[in-house]
């Protein structure tokens, strides 16, 4: 069954999605009365993700909320809410919301099997797609950037490279010693944390992308000398 | 019940502290659409009499669009004036997030009146409207004042149009900054500001837009957006720094101070070099999917490592090439300095070049500037010149007052190398290469600017002859028209005006709206009928013109800077290309003609009349 799948770091907060959203929905342009919730709103990018667990209609004490069993969205029957919010209060993702003007609850519908709002996404921070496909597509973007990653240590002479710890370990490539210091290439970086485990001083700490940001040469010729000496007493 | 529109404007009186809200006029909405031409006609009923820009009387006008704050990409907004650089009529658009959510807190434009007796900023937020002291921000550059009200409303999510340093300093083109990197730039609307008090203006909209006819206004939506994704993919890639490599390969490039129209080097600032050494990602606008903004990450001297939105084109060139500097990340830290003091990159870029020049043909030595070497491409200099030009330090005093003031206080011939038109600095591109693009120069009500008819799409890469003059006027015109029905629906320059927005106009107005298309170019639009109502476009254009005979501007100032009739374009053409004095005369007439002005370049009143403006008949006739 398709989901609805947020990539947050991708958001520019255009508000496209809430948009189309209020008027395929509520036949208005507000962003506030959206399903979808932009940055721009709530600070993040939430939707309903259409969990398996489904908090929602359980806590839900007027029967409101049901399961639309072809797309597998929550649906409400807006007759029986009384806009008590306990679904949105439980709902780990901040997937619906109580509008303000109604008292009605508002929650992802997936627009009957079309989502407006993934449509709309101009850089596919919303996308509405199968888990595995997902999860496929993601294993794809590791191995183009392997692939990518191969062809860029063939053109770098590995032997002459006389760098901070987190340069020698990097199996991509991706962090270089540039002209001001360590120069990190996001593009190549397959976020295996070896740098991380690598800074003797620890510096980087795992961004939301999962990847390690650069200490941009705080490294300097002490940190250097100190991997080598700890490199030395691992062989021995 | 109003669609599109809210059917509010807000009245603020900062002299007396009040605010009120007039409904917005069944005519200003029908003749004048929003936005740019909205702003045209508050500022022509605000203002009544001719003042000078800094008189407490003049007014500072803000418009969106219809279209404005829905899905489709219109995220425009108009400021208008009286400019302190033109003494005239101005405008100054911006984009992001500042318009549409004007349009959100339920107001179609505001309308800001007298001087405050100490500086103030203005908080509104829905139907709630507040001016509150501002003396802590008095001093601050634009970036510490987004974060400072920010903390001080306690909301990191209110959008805040301000001015820095420049604007309280009376710079003649101090800009307005929203949202940190986008600039209400042309025109020196921030100084006008600063002469009101008005440190600047926050915006938080949590309400709604009507829509008349929300489904078919849906399935238009789809169309646009398979559009846009055809059209604005080189956009997407290179935003607008694609035209540095175009301008350079037709020689529009200007070079020092508009004395050569190529680059030998352009790989060091162009969009390839910005994508391989400097590009981090793309930003956008309000409901905009082009994302054609550039966040670029460079190291700098003054600044370290930084990372901003920009530099666009423009800025590009004239605080690059045009000031002989060809370094990407020297350039990017002059446009953050520029941000930061709130001065427009463009005209203090030329300004600026104007005043290396004079320096290298030994007008001005280094007496008169406080002992600065002026060289050419010097960045360093350049910063100290772009802190002294905002805080009015010793030059930077004079230079502060716009070239064409400048040559005038620095007499000795200088006036010759000031590059404007009607007082407002030229853009990046130079008109020698095309007689269009000149007409369009000279005939643009608010001065030196290529965004009222950018005509050289079909001058220089179509099918017309660049330097012959046929059909040069009519182009000219239909696309200024063209260029203001744009406007005036809030649609950004970048992404065309596509027939799909004018469907949208339709489904969110719920409006019979035809346009009337160019035969010759039969993709351009020429002008715009809404409920047998004609010529929209025309009709703002006229409006501005009758603006600015009132203010005194005549055919004498329809004219460009003599360096472009005197001296050939170098680096080429071999012998460059020369405007002539002639030529643009018999351009202008037909242009007058075509407009249904007199000789003198003055709205006839059957002309007025046609378009229905009787308030500019009774003013000038």
């Amino acid at each position: 069954m398709k989901r609805i799948i947020i990539h947050e770091e991708d958001c520019i907060n255009c508000c496209a999605c809430a948009m189309v959203c209020s008027i395929g929905h509520y036949g208005v342009c507000d962003r506030s009365k959206s399903n979808v919730r932009p940055p721009e709103e709530e600070g993040r990018l939430y939707a309903c993700l259409q969990c398996g667990r489904k908090v929602c209609v359980e806590t839900c004490l007027k029967k409101a909320l049901k399961v639309d069993v072809q797309t597998g969205a929550v649906i409400c029957d807006l007759e029986k809410c009384d806009g008590c919010g306990k679904c949105a209060l439980g709902c780990p993702n901040h997937g619906s919301h109580v509008d303000p003007r109604t008292e009605k609850i508002m929650i992802c519908d997936l627009c009957h099997g079309d989502p407006l709002c993934a449509n709309v996404c101009p850089t596919n921070a919303i996308q509405y797609m199968e888990l595995n496909d997902y999860a496929q597509q993601k294993r794809d973007r590791i191995a183009s950037k392997m692939i990518l990653a191969q062809q860029r240590l063939e053109v770098i002479d590995l032997a002459a490279r006389e760098e901070p710890a987190c340069v020698v370990v990097c199996p991509t490539g991706a962090l270089l010693m540039g002209p001001y210091g360590v120069d990190f290439f996001e593009d190549y970086c397959i976020g295996c944390h070896k740098c991380l485990e690598a800074c003797p001083i620890r510096s980087g700490e795992l961004s939301d992308g999962g990847q390690i940001p650069p200490c941009h040469g705080l490294c300097g010729d002490a940190g250097i000398e100190a991997i080598r000496t700890l490199k030395k007493e691992d062989g021995q | 019940m109003i669609t599109g529109h809210t059917g509010k404007i807000l009245l603020v009186d900062l002299s007396s502290g009040s605010i009120q809200t007039v409904p917005t006029s069944k005519r200003l909405m029908e003749d004048f659409l929003g936005t740019r031409g909205m702003s045209a006609k508050l500022l022509y009923d605000y203002v009544p009499t001719v003042i000078d820009p800094f008189d407490s009387r003049n007014v500072v006008v803000f418009s969106a669009g219809p279209l404005t704050g829905t899905p489709a990409f219109a995220p425009s907004g108009y400021f208008a004036s009286v400019s302190p650089l033109t003494g005239a009529y101005t405008d100054s658009g911006v984009r992001g997030h500042f318009a549409a959510n004007l349009k959100l807190a339920g107001y179609d434009a505001f309308v800001i009146r007298g001087k405050a007796k100490h500086p103030v900023f203005l908080w509104i937020t829905n139907d709630k409207v507040e001016i509150r002291d501002a003396t802590f921000l008095w001093g601050q550059d634009s970036i510490a004042t987004d974060a400072l009200i920010k903390k001080d409303l306690d909301n990191p999510r209110v959008h805040i149009a301000s001015i820095g340093p420049a604007g309280e300093n009376l710079v003649r083109y101090a800009c307005i900054n929203s949202d940190l990197y986008r600039q209400a730039g042309r025109g020196g609307v921030g100084a006008v500001w600063g002469s009101k008090n008005l440190k600047a203006i926050a915006i938080k909209g949590n309400g709604g837009i009507q829509l008349a006819r929300p489904d078919e206004f849906m399935s238009l939506m789809k169309e646009m957006r398979a559009i846009i994704e055809r059209d604005c993919e080189p956009l997407r890639a290179e935003g607008t720094l694609w035209l540095v490599d175009a301008m350079n390969k037709y020689g529009l490039l200007p070079v020092m101070n508009f004395r050569y129209g190529v680059t030998d080097k352009p790989q060091n600032i162009n969009g390839a070099y910005a994508i391989k050494s400097a590009r981090k990602r793309n930003a956008g606008c309000y409901s905009c999917s082009v994302m054609c903004s550039n966040t670029v990450t460079v190291r700098t001297p003054r600044y370290g490592k930084i990372s901003l939105e920009g530099p666009e084109y423009e800025t590009l060139d004239l605080l690059g090439p045009n000031c002989g500097l060809l370094d990407f990340s020297r350039i990017a830290s002059l446009n953050l300095t520029c941000d930061r003091l709130g001065v427009d990159t463009m005209s203090v870029g030329a300004t600026i070049s104007f005043a290396m020049e004079l320096y290298e043909k030994g007008i001005i030595t280094k007496a008169d500037t406080d002992g600065m070497e002026l060289k050419w491409g010097d960045a360093e200099m350049m910063e100290e010149l772009l802190d002294n030009i905002a805080l009015r330090r010793g030059f930077g005093n004079i230079l502060a007052e716009g070239s064409a003031r400048a040559a005038k206080i620095i007499g000795n011939g200088a006036e010759k190398y000031a590059m404007h038109v009607k007082g407002m600095e030229l853009p990046g591109y130079d008109p020698r290469g095309m007689t269009g693009m000149a007409l369009a120069y000279a005939t643009s009500d608010r001065g030196g600017c290529h965004l009222r008819a950018w005509t050289i799409y079909e001058e220089v890469m179509g099918g017309l002859n660049r330097y012959g003059l046929s059909g040069k006027a009519a182009l000219v015109a239909a696309r200024q028209n063209r260029k203001a029905v744009m406007d005036s629906l809030g649609i950004c320059e970048q992404i065309g005006l596509a027939p799909v927005f004018l469907s949208l106009l339709g489904a969110a107005k719920g409006w019979d709206v035809k346009a009337q298309y160019n035969d010759v170019h039969t993709k351009l639009l020429e002008d715009l009928t809404i409920r047998g109502n004609i010529g929209i476009g025309a009709r703002i254009y006229t409006l501005s013109r009758a603006f600015n005979t009132k203010f005194g501007k005549t055919r004498a100032d329809d004219t460009l800077p003599d360096r472009f009739f005197e001296e050939p374009l170098m680096g080429f053409e071999d012998p460059g290309p020369k405007l002539s004095r002639s030529d643009l005369s018999i351009l202008l007439d037909d242009y007058y003609q075509i407009r249904g002005w007199n000789k003198e370049g003055v709205p006839t009143k059957e002309t007025l009349e046609k378009y229905g403006l009787e308030e500019a008949a009774a003013d000038l006739y």
